[in-house]
Formats: C-alpha cells, sequence, structure tokens
C-alpha cells in the first residue's frame, strides 16, 4: 500500500526527513579545505593593473613620439635641402635676369662674367657661370621650369654676384614677394617656373593644401589562403566499366597571390569608386589516396602478358572532376596477382591558374585624421589567362607494385571557364604619409559567386581570407 | 558541544587555527554535506559544494559576529556556495533537465528506493530525480524558508515562475513518493 499525500503533509513530510539529514562526506574532503585555505598567490592588485597599463601607455606614447620626432626630422632634412637648392637656383636665376645698365664700373656692351653665387650668412662662393652651358657645372643655370619641392626660399641669404672684367662685382638680389605654398614629398609634387614667385617656408608640421584629390592611382599586393569546397552535385557514372570515384567530397586549400594598379574615384562625401586591373595567381597542392583492386585495371587490347597495367579513375577538384589516368608496374610478374589484389596509390597534384582581375570597389572612409577607416565591398571579375595542372608526385603503397617508369600519371579535365565573378568585402585603415600618399592595409574576404570549373557534375566553393597592402597617391 | 564552544572554536578558527578549524569542520560536514546533497544532481558536485563551502566559511568566519547560531551562519554559506555553482551550471543542467522532464519516469529506470527503511536518505534520493529547478526551488522555500521574492532575487528569476516552479516540484515529488514510498 502506498502512502497519500495531501498538499500541506508533503512540506512537513520533507522538513522531518530531510532538514535535520546529515552524512558523513569522504574524509579526503578536509585535506581539499586545507589546500583551499593555503595562502593563494596574491592577486594583482588594480594598482598595480593601473601602473602596468599607464607604463605601457607611456612606452607606446614614447614610441609614437620618438617615430613623429624622427619624422618630422628626417623630413625638415629634406626641406631644408631642398630650401637650398631652391635658393641657390632662385638667386642665380634672379641675377641671371639683372639688368646690366646697372653695373657700377658703367660699362656698356657684351662682358665675359664670371658668376658666383654667394652665401651671405656664411661668405661661401660657389662659380655659378651661365655661359658654360657645356660644362657638367652644378650651379649652371637651366632655363625653363625648375623642380621645386617644398616650402622654401628664405630671401636674400644667396645672392648672385657678377664679376666683369676685374672691373668690380655687381649683386643682385631676390626681391619676390612670398607665397606659401603646400608642402609635399620630394620629387612627387611642385613644380615652379624660373620665373614664378619665390616661395617662403611652410611651417611643419604640414600646412594642408587644396587638393583636389578626385583622382587617385595605387599600387597593391594582396595575399590569401583560399579554401574551396568540391562536391559532386551528380551521382557518378554507374556500370562496372565506369572509372571509381575519389574524394568525391572534400576540402582543398590554396595560395592566392593578387597584384596590380588600381584607380579611385571620388564620388562625394566618404563614398569613392575603384577599379583597377590585377594579376592574380592562385595555386592548389593537393594529395589524394586512390584504392583500387587489381581487377580495376584498364585492359588493353589484345597482346601477351604485360608486367605493366593503367588504372583509370575519377577525382573532383577546384578545376572540376578529374580522370587520372596511372601507369602502374608488377616488381615481381613472376607472382600471379589475385584481382582482388589492393592496389593503393598515393598521388600529389599542383593546379595553378592565372588570372587578370579586374575589380569594382564603392568604398566608403571613416574620419578625418591621418589614420581612417575604410570599408570596400564590391565585385571582380577574372578573366582566365592559363590553367595548368600537374602531378609532383606518385608512389604505390602496395610495395608489389610500383609507377610506371617514364610514364607518369596524366589527366583530363573540362578546365575551368574563361570568366568568373567573385565577391570581395574589405574593412581596414588608410594612414597619411602626407596629404596625397596613403598607405592601405585591408583584411579581405573574397567569396566565389560564379563557377569557375566548366564541369557541371562537380560544386566548388570558394573562400579566399586576406591581406592586402597598397599605396595609394593623389592626383 | 554548546554554542559557546563552537563561538569559541569559530574565533579560534578565524584566527587561522588549523586544529580548531578541523573540529569546527568535524562538527558540522554531516549536516552541510546533506544540504549539498539536496541541491546536488550527485555525490561528486556535492562533495566539491562542501569543500568550497567550507573554504568560504573558514576565510570569511571573522565575518561572523556572534549574531544567530554559527549552524544558521555556516549553512546559509553553504547553501550560497551551492547557489553558486547552480547558477554557473544552470545552462547545461537546464538541458538535461530538459531532457530528464520530457522523459516519462520509468520504474525501471528508477526502482523503489524505499526497498531500505532508511527513508530520509530514500526521499533524498527522489528528491535528486527531480529537475534541478524544481529541486532547487523546492529546497529554497520548504526546507530554508526563504520567501518567493527572496528565491526569484536569489536565482534571477520571476516571482511568478518561482510559485510555478515550487507547484510543480511539490506535484512531481508527491507522484514519485506516492510510487515509491510504502506505508
Amino acid at each position: 500500500m502506498k502512502k497519500d499525500f495531501d498538499k500541506d503533509e508533503l512540506d512537513d513530510f520533507l522538513k522531518r526527513n530531510l532538514s535535520e539529514y546529515a552524512e558523513n562526506p569522504p574524509d579526503h574532503l578536509w585535506d581539499g579545505v586545507v589546500a583551499g585555505l593555503a595562502p593563494a598567490k596574491p592577486p594583482i592588485s588594480a594598482g598595480v593593473r593601473l601602473r602596468w597599463l599607464a607604463g605601457g601607455l607611456a612606452l607606446a606614447s614614447i614610441a609614437l613620439l620618438s617615430g613623429l620626432l624622427w619624422q618630422r626630422a628626417h623630413y625638415q632634412r629634406q626641406l631644408d635641402a631642398l630650401q637650398r637648392q631652391i635658393n641657390r637656383q632662385a638667386a642665380a636665376r634672379a641675377f641671371e635676369r639683372a639688368p646690366a645698365a646697372v653695373r657700377p664700373n658703367g660699362a656698356t656692351g657684351i662682358h665675359d662674367h664670371t658668376y658666383f653665387l654667394s652665401d651671405a650668412a656664411t661668405g661661401a662662393r660657389l662659380p655659378a657661370n651661365p655661359a658654360q652651358a657645356a660644362q657638367a657645372d652644378p650651379y649652371r643655370i637651366t632655363p625653363g621650369p625648375l623642380p621645386l619641392q617644398g616650402p622654401a626660399i628664405p630671401q636674400n641669404t644667396w645672392q648672385g654676384t657678377a664679376e666683369a672684367d676685374g672691373s668690380g662685382s655687381e649683386t643682385a638680389r631676390t626681391e619676390r614677394p612670398a607665397q606659401r605654398v603646400s608642402p609635399c614629398i620630394p620629387g612627387l609634387i611642385s613644380f615652379l617656373r624660373a620665373d614664378a614667385p619665390a616661395i617662403s617656408p611652410a611651417a611643419w608640421p604640414v600646412v594642408r593644401g587644396k587638393i583636389s584629390g578626385k583622382w587617385s592611382v595605387q599600387g597593391q599586393c594582396a595575399y590569401f589562403s583560399e579554401q574551396s569546397r568540391v562536391a559532386s552535385t551528380q551521382l557518378p557514372p554507374a556500370g562496372p566499366s565506369s572509372p571509381r570515384i575519389f574524394q568525391e567530397e572534400h576540402i582543398e586549400d590554396g595560395q592566392v597571390l593578387l597584384t596590380g594598379l588600381g584607380l579611385e574615384r571620388k564620388i562625394g562625401g566618404r563614398f569613392s569608386l575603384q577599379t583597377g586591373l590585377l594579376y592574380q595567381q592562385t595555386a592548389y597542392i593537393a594529395s589524394h589516396q586512390a584504392r583500387l583492386r587489381f581487377g580495376d585495371r584498364h585492359v588493353h587490347g589484345p597482346g601477351g602478358p604485360s608486367p605493366d597495367h593503367n588504372f583509370i579513375y575519377r577525382v573532383n577538384t577546384p578545376a572540376g572532376a578529374m580522370q587520372v589516368d596511372v601507369r602502374v608496374s608488377e616488381v615481381d610478374s613472376s607472382v600471379p596477382v589475385p584481382d582482388q589484389e589492393v592496389v593503393e596509390l598515393a598521388i600529389t597534384r599542383k593546379q595553378s591558374a592565372r588570372y587578370l582581375s579586374v575589380p569594382l570597389l564603392a568604398k566608403y572612409t571613416l574620419g578625418k585624421n591621418r589614420l581612417k577607416m575604410v570599408v570596400k565591398a564590391g565585385v571582380m571579375t577574372d578573366i582566365l589567362l592559363q590553367n595548368e595542372q600537374q602531378f609532383t608526385g606518385a608512389s604505390s603503397l602496395n610495395p608489389r607494385f610500383q609507377i610506371g617508369s617514364g610514364a607518369p600519371p596524366t589527366a583530363t579535365n573540362a578546365g575551368l571557364k574563361p570568366v568568373s565573378l567573385s565577391g570581395v568585402v574589405a574593412a581596414g585603415v588608410e594612414y597619411s604619409l602626407t596629404p596625397r600618399v596613403l598607405l592601405q592595409l585591408e583584411p579581405t574576404l573574397i567569396r566565389g559567386l560564379t563557377a569557375r570549373q566548366k564541369d557541371p557534375g562537380v560544386s566548388v566553393g570558394r573562400l579566399a581570407t586576406g591581406l592586402n597592402a597598397g599605396v595609394r597617391v593623389q592626383i | 558541544m554548546t554554542e559557546s564552544d563552537l563561538q569559541y572554536l569559530a574565533r579560534l578558527s578565524a584566527e587561522g587555527r588549523r586544529d580548531a578549524q578541523r573540529r569546527l569542520y568535524d562538527h558540522f560536514k554531516g549536516k552541510m554535506f546533506g544540504v549539498c546533497l539536496r541541491y546536488a544532481n550527485n555525490r561528486q558536485d556535492a562533495e566539491d559544494w562542501l569543500q568550497e563551502g567550507f573554504v568560504r566559511v573558514f576565510r570569511d568566519l571573522h565575518q561572523y559576529r556572534g549574531a544567530g547560531s554559527l549552524e544558521g551562519w555556516i549553512r546559509r554559506v553553504i547553501v550560497h556556495t551551492a547557489l553558486h555553482y547552480i547558477k554557473q551550471q544552470k545552462r547545461r543542467l537546464l538541458e538535461e533537465d530538459q531532457l530528464r522532464q520530457d522523459a516519462p519516469l520509468d520504474e525501471e529506470d528508477h526502482p523503489s528506493v524505499f526497498e531500505s527503511e532508511e527513508t530520509p536518505k530514500a526521499v533524498l534520493q527522489l528528491m535528486q530525480q527531480l529537475p534541478l529547478g524544481f529541486r532547487t526551488v523546492l529546497n529554497l522555500y520548504v526546507l530554508e524558508n526563504y520567501s518567493h521574492q527572496q528565491i526569484a532575487e536569489e536565482l534571477g528569476i520571476s516571482v511568478g515562475t518561482s510559485k510555478s516552479q515550487l507547484n510543480r516540484a511539490k506535484a512531481s515529488l508527491r507522484a514519485l513518493l506516492e510510487k515509491n514510498l510504502v506505508r
């Protein structure tokens, strides 16, 4: 007979039986309690953490500041050198155009002059004779536009001096109005005509000039790790004569190298469009094992018994299903081989393809400082240039057989389509070295949108992840 | 051992005297292990919780000011330790519980626990067959005298959930008892 519980009885029953319930635990638990009470390693206090954090931040700040100071000093040295060069050229140019009538000796007519440039500060004197055009004189004045880079001329530092026929000297000073210009890095930007107004030094850091910058060109290089998921979409051909199929569904890893030039156009606000011409190289190195029976060998036409046998089977690859033909030789042909003997082959192959890729990407830029965040998305059209497949290794795992010498495995497949499409997504940073030159670093994801392989019996899902680095120059 | 003896042991234990701690542990270990067994799914968990609970007891003993009984204070620490682990394992245990709730109670899986005459132990075994949520609420409400509001705050559930868990726990336990308990 079983006991019936009403609603109130249950609480009392439980309290009666369980509220004072006791049961001795195992003895070893006390050791655990003692171990738990042992003084633990003191936890890192908030103060210590704060000090470490402050120290780290200080170190990072020092490193950043050092970098900035070095960059400034480096920049300044370049600017100083340019400035000296500009001064010399501008002073000489001004002197060249100085009116002969003011010569102190009052001489007229054509004279042979010896030209000098002298530094008012140091008194250094350098020959600068425009008449000696044919000579490799570093101080010769070159007519036409003078390449000037950067800010520049403290006026009246250099002055041109001509000594005519030993009858004294005459001096011309540069007395042209100063004009502030945008700074730049050497060799990239400004050209100043010889008769253009002189320029004065710009303050560092860079004074931002107005750069239209709607267009820019970029050089880029990217490396990706690509994964292709290969699977059959159709049942393999049935029947005893059909070749056996291996690796029907698997994943292959490859590498992708992408390099080339790009063109970018601002389309207003933070948005731009990017395109370009890129060279793309993909390489897959994969191995597979084909486990066949001796009876699977391909039977040749009539003829005497031969120790060489051909085995034909199929493997799915990112380039579609591939029919492989391997010639295998019996090591000892005097021993008959039963049809059930396992013939296991280990094959390594390399598949490489080259493409010409044309991306079309929309870009969104976030930030106004030197370091900006960028996000890109778009598509890339890949035009096949070359597709190559080769076997890099073949061996028999059954010692009774060996791969036929002089007859490497051969393979046939449908190949790759001439054009395919990929989707591209990237998010990264852009750092302005100068207002016109920017460095880019973008983790990028590329996913195949259309099939690359011609073979409809195989589906291939492509996904590549990698890093794209480049330099962009606004023009 | 009288309450004053226990208070004295508690004071020595709070000072770190290992011999006093051992005596205090030996005095309460049985009852506190019983508490852990009521909340735990299995013996192993109960042992772990008891061990961790006593570590907390001895570490926090200096906070015990003598208000109320020492046993009550230790019991609260042990219960809180158990609840701490229950909350940590909540997700996994609730998933297991779901499976247990979904599966019909099979007498072959759970043979009668009242074949022995140790009724409290048998009741404990039946309680351990309850899903974690039921068991926890039942323990807190019936045996620890928590209100539904306190249970809700402790377990991070609503008062309504606490009430419904309690009712379902009682119904389940009643069914188990009526099936297994021989008068």
